[in-house]
């Protein structure tokens, strides 16, 4: 048996050279994997948040009931502002 | 635009964050990779080609340009083929995903296919995989040395014995 028919029996039976099936296997993995690791990190960030939160709440309940009406009105809107501005600053990859 | 420059592109834009451009990626390599995972672990070489390949989408940005992209990729097949044999549960649940899908191959002669793997079984693992890309996925000696992580003469030297063990296991059952 020659180098020829070594190589010719190793490359025998090798996957198709284009195989949609395979490549959409991937392609869906790796979006699992992605969306799995964007959950993780949006849960963990809204529970730091909370967490923030509860422990400012007594300083800003007292900040909020001594600011104006129309104060309030301004800070609830920039806070609806950073909300809808974060995902702009930190996109996901396409 | 050739095939490598076309390739270079693809990674750069990868790199990048292009999912698209990794798919033609995936594309123009996985054939020869799962055809070298097959010879390596054939009950589980399309679980361990999908892994590799999501390994290397996550890692892209590691990669360096100035290398070649194959052999840092069958590196990474190989490196996970290495770790999977040492870990029993991620074999386990490997083999469990691959009973769902065994690979389909069109074999000519089913009896020299047996007699091929049972002298491939015979070879030491780093002789079989220097072997299966260099004669298998016509890698260079360079390239081999490079995906396996092994000095070039090493490469050398398993490749010559293995192509000698396993020419003369054939050529003994096959004229």
């Amino acid at each position: 048996m020659d180098d020829a028919d070594l190589k010719a029996l190793l490359m025998a039976g090798a996957p198709p050279a284009s195989d949609p099936r395979f490549v959409l296997a991937v392609m869906t993995r790796i979006e699992q994997r992605r969306f799995r690791r964007e959950l993780a990190m949006i849960l963990g960030l809204g529970a730091c948040a909370m967490a923030l939160l509860v422990l400012m709440a007594p300083s800003l309940q007292m900040v909020w009931d001594h600011v104006p009406q129309t104060s309030n009105l301004a800070i609830a809107l920039v806070l609806m502002a950073v909300t809808l501005v974060m995902p702009q600053i930190f996109p996901s990859r396409d | 635009m050739t095939t490598s420059d076309a390739e270079t592109a693809w990674v750069h834009s990868a790199r990048a964050g292009s999912a698209d451009a990794f798919g033609r990626l995936l594309h123009m390599h996985q054939q020869a990779l799962r055809g070298f995972l097959r010879r390596l672990a054939p009950a589980e070489a399309d679980d361990l080609a999908q892994e590799t390949f999501v390994f290397a989408w996550e890692n892209i940005a590691r990669f360096d340009p100035a290398r070649s992209f194959r052999p840092w990729l069958f590196g990474i097949a190989w490196r996970k083929h290495r770790e999977g044999n040492r870990s029993w549960l991620r074999r386990l649940t490997r083999q469990g995903r691959a009973i769902a899908a065994v690979p389909t191959t069109t074999q000519s002669d089913p009896g020299l296919k047996l007699d091929l793997e049972k002298a491939a079984a015979t070879l030491p693992p780093e002789q079989r995989a220097a072997l299966l890309l260099c004669l298998g996925c016509e890698f260079t000696h360079a390239e081999a040395a490079d995906a396996l992580a092994l000095p070039l003469g090493t490469v050398k030297s398993h490749v010559a014995r293995g192509r000698e063990k396993l020419a003369a296991a054939l050529g003994g059952s096959h004229g």
